[in-house]
């Protein structure tokens, strides 16, 4: 799955434990030049870019913020101007909330939203705008969750986020297949990334094995698999897959009981 | 006498509902009839409180067509802002009152088959209506306990507030099996819903769509500009 030639932009992507990073380097191991972006963490941003400069291809740190429209057309324009062009957009920047429907606040529910949907829907306008100019096709890739499958009692609001891609990416992959750009999304199961250091049923060591208990392969899943799926729906192999969704869960979403 | 309570557009399925629920002795009350309206959550909530419905029926008012490349910002904040965050907290109140009944009761989300399966040029309807799938079927769990049904019923291609060219409506038409796509269609499945039989049916997503969703179009897609 070579890569070599292509440019492709990763939100979300500062951390070094996140699914952004896991992805952003193995799009750079298979050859391809990579801009990263992230709202906050900017000097691991710029760490980042470092990383990938120093294993040979050419990187970028664009800080904006995926909710804000103008911020996110400046990003690709910015992208455009420095590495020339872009064929994969990977839209990662995500959050998660932990509450009960019962307790969901409306300041957490409008966080969710704009992020997760609004902020999708901002970077992949924009990038396919861009991918329809250059009129050669291009990979429009979503980070969503398991939880577009499946749903679990004290992520109402973000596993609505993320269920909705199924009908956003099939909508878009609908629009965009004439212009030969694919639209997929995969959806990573439970990461111990910094998106989950948070949560609530992921602080003791009992927390971990139960959280282990639920994967039918008994582990976390690891950033660079998430990177190795989307590798796959960037490169030219899966120029035939559009609007599809591919979980990276170890069989989480598999079904309700093991 | 069951109390139904009706919350959002104010179309042909509204009125569809209206008749065939009067027609079997429901009383009805019709809330919220326009988006700003539907925003108003505190109103809602207090409506909710104050009627103490049997029966609440959701109908969020954004319905829209066009492509994803002309969307804007805008635009999706305004569908997300009345179709999810809104609907969001109706039904969160609608969780909190009808928890506290201890009469049982059925919350119906009317959705649209774009929900279902993607349909170019519903991006911003099929997205946001989408994701109230995953609420339906949390709050489906969360009143069970209550003898509460939560369920979904996605209206066809063309029983829906979409103004579509006459051509896109005729293949629309040809593509659904039972030609039939009514309004009369989807309240009668709403009604199937409230019925004591339907007292096993929740979390669902229900379709009144002739069978549209079985098939596939051919050639290019009716919604493609």
């Amino acid at each position: 799955m070579d890569l070599t030639g292509k440019v492709a932009l990763v939100t979300g992507a500062a951390q070094k434990r996140s699914i952004g990073w896991g992805i952003a380097s193995a799009l750079a191991l298979a050859g391809a030049d990579v801009a990263v972006n992230d709202a906050y963490h900017l000097d691991e941003l710029e760490a980042r870019a470092a990383d990938l400069k120093a294993m040979g291809r050419r990187s970028l740190a664009v800080q904006a913020d995926v909710t804000d429209d103008a911020q996110v057309v400046r990003m690709l324009e910015t992208l455009v101007e420095s590495l020339g062009r872009i064929d994969i957009v990977v839209s990662n920047a995500g959050i998660a909330r932990w509450e009960t429907f019962s307790d969901i606040t409306l300041k957490n529910t409008r966080d969710l939203l704009r992020i997760n949907m609004l902020g999708n829907a901002n970077v992949c306008r924009a990038a396919a705008k861009q991918m329809v100019k250059q009129g050669e096709g291009g990979r429009i890739i979503i980070v969503s969750s398991v939880q577009s499958d499946v749903q679990f009692p004290i992520t109402p609001v973000y596993g609505a986020t993320k269920h909705a891609m199924h009908s956003f990416v099939g909508s878009v992959a609908l629009e965009l297949a004439p212009h030969n750009i694919t639209v997929n999304h995969i959806g990573p199961g439970w990461v111990r990334s910094p998106l989950n250091d948070v949560a609530p049923d992921q602080k003791t060591e009992a927390d971990i094995d139960a959280q282990k208990a639920g994967v039918p392969l008994g582990r976390d899943g690891k950033i660079e698999e998430m990177g190795a799926a989307i590798r796959y729906l960037a490169s030219d192999e899966a120029a035939y897959t559009t609007g599809a969704f591919i979980r990276v869960d170890g069989g989480l979403g598999i079904g309700k009981y093991l | 006498m069951k109390k139904l309570l009706f919350l959002g557009r104010d179309d042909g399925l509204r009125k569809a509902l209206l008749e065939r629920f009067q027609a079997e002795s429901f009383s009805y009350q019709h809330h919220a009839k326009t988006a700003e309206d539907y925003k108003d959550v505190s109103a809602l909530e207090q409506t909710l409180v104050t009627e103490r419905p049997d029966i609440l029926i959701v109908y969020p008012p954004h319905q829209s067509r066009g492509q994803f490349l002309d969307s804007t910002a805008a635009e999706w904040e305004e569908a997300i802002s009345q179709n999810i965050e809104a609907t969001t907290f109706i039904l969160q109140a609608a969780l909190k009152t009808f928890a506290g009944s201890n009469s049982g009761g059925r919350i119906i989300v009317l959705s649209h088959v774009s929900a279902l399966a993607p349909m170019n040029g519903l991006s911003l309807m099929g997205t946001t209506l989408g994701a109230l799938n995953a609420l339906v079927k949390m709050l489906a769990l969360e009143l069970a306990p209550h003898n509460v049904t939560v369920n979904s019923v996605a209206v066809g291609p063309l029983a829906a507030g979409l103004e579509l060219p006459q051509d896109a409506t005729e293949r629309l038409r040809q593509d659904t099996p039972i030609h039939v796509d009514d309004f009369e269609d989807a309240a009668a499945l709403c009604l199937l819903l409230c019925s004591d039989e339907a007292r096993h049916l929740t979390g669902q997503q229900l379709r009144a769509d002739g069978g549209f969703l079985l098939t596939r179009g051919s050639g290019s897609s009716p919604y493609a500009q």
